[in-house]
Parts: structure tokens; C-alpha cells; sequence
């Protein structure tokens, strides 16, 4: 079920939202809606974070040329060739823990302890003294809200 | 503002002293002057930077309801484009539209006293009428207005001590109904903000701060959260985007203050004070024309930003639940 409404909001977290948004494949409104939610939630912020990263790491993964010989024996021997390579179902039963094992730590490793912490954002003191002029001007005396943004923002910078 | 100030009328009308302003209260009077009035003139921004008092001279020019700054930055209010800004020779930016338009500021706020109208010293060259605007007692402003026209001419803001901390007046000014308005601008680049449902922003966005500020409006810009408050006589914005400050990003000038559980830094700018400081994974910029402790009680009022921080249980619990929810 979508966690968007008719309006581009949404209730809860982003969650598999996410990925799409990384993508660009949200529609416009829910796109919108998305990011006036990120820009108000740390934990969907954090977790787009993680899967920007996650994905990144995955795209910089080196491409891994199978054995010479795979793919024909494959085509030409496959009941062999799985049955050898997997053996029997003690065996599997085994290797899928092993797996499920492996793909839980490096979700850890990925998602928990690998999440990063905050990035560093220094704001445009300027551009924010202007943002609230211009608005706090309306309906106002325009002399006091707006001539002191004539002067520009320096902070002796 | 008018009604904000003219429930502070209401209320000096109980108190003893000093006595009720007649009439619109005087910045509303200034408003409508400035929308009214065609005039050109150069003005004085003056404000206090740490120990130094700094000032700037900018010309201004209003005519058809229109009105035009120049300084280093030209800023630009039109009834039909809301406000535009151009840096330092640059294209004109829309920075705000007339659909944005705030809520009313507020009222019933017993906060400050205004006082009748007296007879101030020239501006300008001008006679004027002086207005006081006092908190516990204390001097907060003194406003003079145009005896002719009712513009502003000089606004005066006191600190605790009673040392004036900013003033903007007027060194000449022609009142003249030839002014011609500014030209229109050609294709302004699109930066206005876009407004944001309250409900949408949650806890980032109370209703009301301390010291009576509540909240006008929400708008987004990018990843920046913009929440406006009034209190009827100043304005406050809270900016807020995620991250987390460093402190070898911000200027040095700025004087340590704490908000909440988090250290903060306080710089004065030409209209007034800004207050920053990170916390909970979020960056928070407070921009206002009040005076510094409304500013800083204002923002201590905040309810606390959750860390959102996970414990290691929590992020292998997280974890697990992103493994296994595809499977499920």
C-alpha cells in the first residue's frame, strides 16, 4: 500500500520510498512530499544516508569473472553441476545459515554500525537573514524589515 | 501588526501610565505611510557589533505602492511581485510572493507599552512626533514618525543598559509625488520558498515559542525549514536543516550562549540577531529583529530535538528488521 495520499503526504517513514526517491522515480508530488519530510525527520535523513551509501558501495563492487567453463557446463550439465556444487540437504540447509549469517553482519556492518553521523553543514547566514527579511516583511513597516538586508551579511569574515 | 499593537493599546488602557496612542498603532501608520507616500532618501542603518558600532548608507526610494533599497544589496517590495533581491550588481531573485502571504501576527500579546505621541526632534530636517515602546519599564524603541506624512524617520532600539544597539534614520528625505516607481524586473530567477502544511512539520514547528512569539507561517527552501513567528512587534524565523555544525565553519565573532543541552552562537546583524547551534542531527538558525534576550528565551523554549541516535542493540535491530522484511 502506498504511504503517500492524494496530496504527495504521507504518514510514517519514507522506508522503500527511499530508494525510489535515490532513483527519481517518485512522482513530482510525492517526490515533493518526500522532501519536506526528510527535511524534518533525522531517521529517514539518516537511512537515506545509509542507502546512498550502501548503493554506492555496491556500484564500486569490482566485477567478478566466474571460473572458465562455467556457463557451459551450466547449459550443457546442469543437473550435475548443482547438485555437485550445492550437495545434499543437510549440506544446504547449512550453507544457507551461513549465508543468512553473512548477509545479517554485513547488513549490521552496512545499515547499523556503519551508519553516518550527521554531515557537517555550515548555513548561508546571508541567504537566511534574507529569507526572514523578505518574509517577515510582509504586512509590516517595510523600512525596518527590509533596508537592513540592503547591508550584506559578513560577520567581519 | 495593527492589531497585535492595538490590543497593546487595549492593554495600556488599564494601566496607569503611560497613555494610550490614539488611532493606528504608529508602525501600522509607518506601513501605510511607505505604501502611500512617494519619497526618496538616504538613510542610516546603524547597529552594534560586539563593542564597535558599525554603520551603513543606503538611498530610498518609494512610489506606487513600491519600494526600492540600495545598498551593496538592492532589495525590492512590489504589490504584484512581493519581494525581490539583487547581490552586488546581479539578476533580480524573487524571494517572496504575495501567495505566501503569513498568518495575521498576533494579538492580545500585554507584552509592551506604547506611549502617546509627543513631539520628537527633527529628522532629516523634518518635524516629527515620538512614539516610546516600553517592556517592565524599560525603554525598548523610540519611533519617529513624519508630522506630515507619517513615514518612519528614525527607529531607535535600546538595550537593557539604555545604549541605543540599532537605529535606522533618515539623513535626508524628499517627499515627492514625481518619484517614479522602479522599473519592473526582467525574468527574476525563482527562489521564493514554498509553503508547508504545519501539520507536515510536526514537532519541528510549535505552535508558539516563549515570550509570545507564535507561529505565522512554514515554508521549505531546498532542505532548509523555515518557520515564522511573531510576537506583534518583532518577527522571528527558525531555519532548520539537517546536519550538525562545526565550529571552525562559523565566524569567530560570534558569543557563546547555551540553547537547551546544546552549546550556541550569537552575532548581531544589521536588523537584529541570529542564533545558532546544532542539535539531535539538525542545524538551527534563528534570525529576528527583537532584542537578544527575547531572542535567546525564544529559542530555549524549543521543546528538545530527539538525538534519534540508535544504540548498538538498536542498530542491529534495525538492521535485522532490513534484512528480513523482504523475506517476510
Amino acid at each position: 500500500m502506498s504511504r503517500f495520499g492524494t496530496d504527495g503526504g504521507f504518514a510514517g517513514h519514507l522506508g522503500d520510498a527511499l530508494s525510489a526517491l535515490l532513483d527519481g522515480e517518485l512522482p513530482a508530488a510525492q517526490a515533493e512530499g518526500a522532501r519536506d519530510h526528510l527535511a524534518v525527520c533525522p531517521d529517514c535523513t539518516r537511512e537515506l544516508a545509509a542507502v546512498d551509501q550502501a548503493r554506492t558501495w555496491v556500484r564500486t563492487l569490482p566485477p567478478v569473472d566466474p571460473p572458465f567453463g562455467f556457463y557451459e557446463r551450466m547449459l550443457l550439465d546442469r543437473q550435475p553441476v548443482l547438485r555437485g556444487a550445492l550437495g545434499d540437504r543437510a549440506t544446504l540447509r547449512r550453507r544457507a545459515g551461513v549465508a543468512a549469517f553473512g548477509a545479517a553482519a554485513a547488513a549490521v556492518t552496512v545499515l547499523g554500525i556503519g551508519s553516518p553521523s550527521p554531515r557537517p553543514v555550515s548555513p548561508s547566514v546571508p541567504r537566511l537573514v534574507e529569507a526572514h527579511a523578505t518574509s517577515a516583511s510582509v504586512g509590516a513597516d517595510l523600512l525596518s524589515k527590509l533596508a537592513p538586508v540592503g547591508v550584506p551579511v559578513s560577520f567581519g569574515r | 501588526m495593527r492589531r497585535g499593537v492595538v490590543a497593546l493599546a487595549l492593554f495600556v488602557a488599564a494601566a496607569p501610565a503611560p497613555a494610550v496612542a490614539g488611532g493606528p498603532a504608529p508602525l501600522e501608520q509607518a506601513r501605510q505611510a511607505a505604501e502611500r507616500t512617494s519619497f526618496e532618501g538616504l538613510l542610516e542603518v546603524r547597529w552594534r557589533d560586539g563593542d564597535v558600532m558599525r554603520s551603513e548608507r543606503l538611498t530610498v526610494a518609494a512610489a506606487g505602492g513600491s519600494l526600492m533599497v540600495r545598498g551593496a544589496n538592492l532589495v525590492m517590495a512590489r504589490p504584484a511581485f512581493g519581494r525581490l533581491l539583487a547581490h552586488d550588481g546581479g539578476g533580480w531573485e524573487e524571494m517572496w510572493l504575495p501567495s505566501r502571504a503569513p498568518s495575521a501576527r498576533p494579538e492580545g500579546v500585554p507584552k509592551y507599552v506604547t506611549s502617546s505621541p509627543t513631539n520628537g526632534h527633527a529628522v532629516a530636517g523634518r518635524p516629527t512626533k515620538l512614539v516610546e515602546v516600553h517592556r517592565g519599564g524599560a525603554l525598548l524603541e523610540r519611533i519617529f514618525l513624519d508630522v506630515e506624512t507619517d513615514l518612519l524617520l528614525e527607529r531607535d532600539q535600546y538595550d537593557a543598559r539604555g545604549e541605543v544597539v540599532r537605529r535606522l534614520a533618515f539623513e535626508s528625505l524628499t517627499v515627492d509625488g514625481s518619484t517614479t516607481p522602479p522599473a519592473e524586473p526582467e525574468a527574476p530567477a525563482r527562489h521564493a520558498p514554498k509553503s508547508v502544511a504545519p501539520e507536515r512539520a510536526g514537532s519541528a514547528a510549535p505552535a508558539a515559542l516563549a515570550e509570545g512569539y507564535e507561529r505565522m507561517g512554514v515554508y521549505r527552501s531546498g532542505a532548509v525549514l523555515q518557520v515564522l513567528y511573531s510576537d506583534g512587534l518583532y518577527d522571528l524565523s527558525l531555519f532548520q536543516q539537517q546536519g550538525r555544525l562545526r565550529r571552525s565553519d562559523l565566524p569567530p565573532s560570534g558569543e557563546r550562549v547555551t540553547v537547551g543541552r546544546a552549546t550556541g552562537w550569537r552575532y548581531p546583524w544589521p536588523g537584529g540577531q541570529l542564533v545558532m547551534w546544532s542539535e539531535g542531527g539538525k542545524v538551527f538558525t534563528a534570525v529576528s529583529d527583537a532584542p537578544a534576550d527575547q531572542v535567546l528565551a525564544a529559542v530555549r523554549s524549543l521543546p528538545p530535538t530527539p538525538s534519534g541516535e540508535l544504540s548498538l542493540l538498536g542498530k542491529a535491530k534495525r538492521a535485522a528488521q532490513a534484512l528480513l522484511e523482504p523475506l517476510s
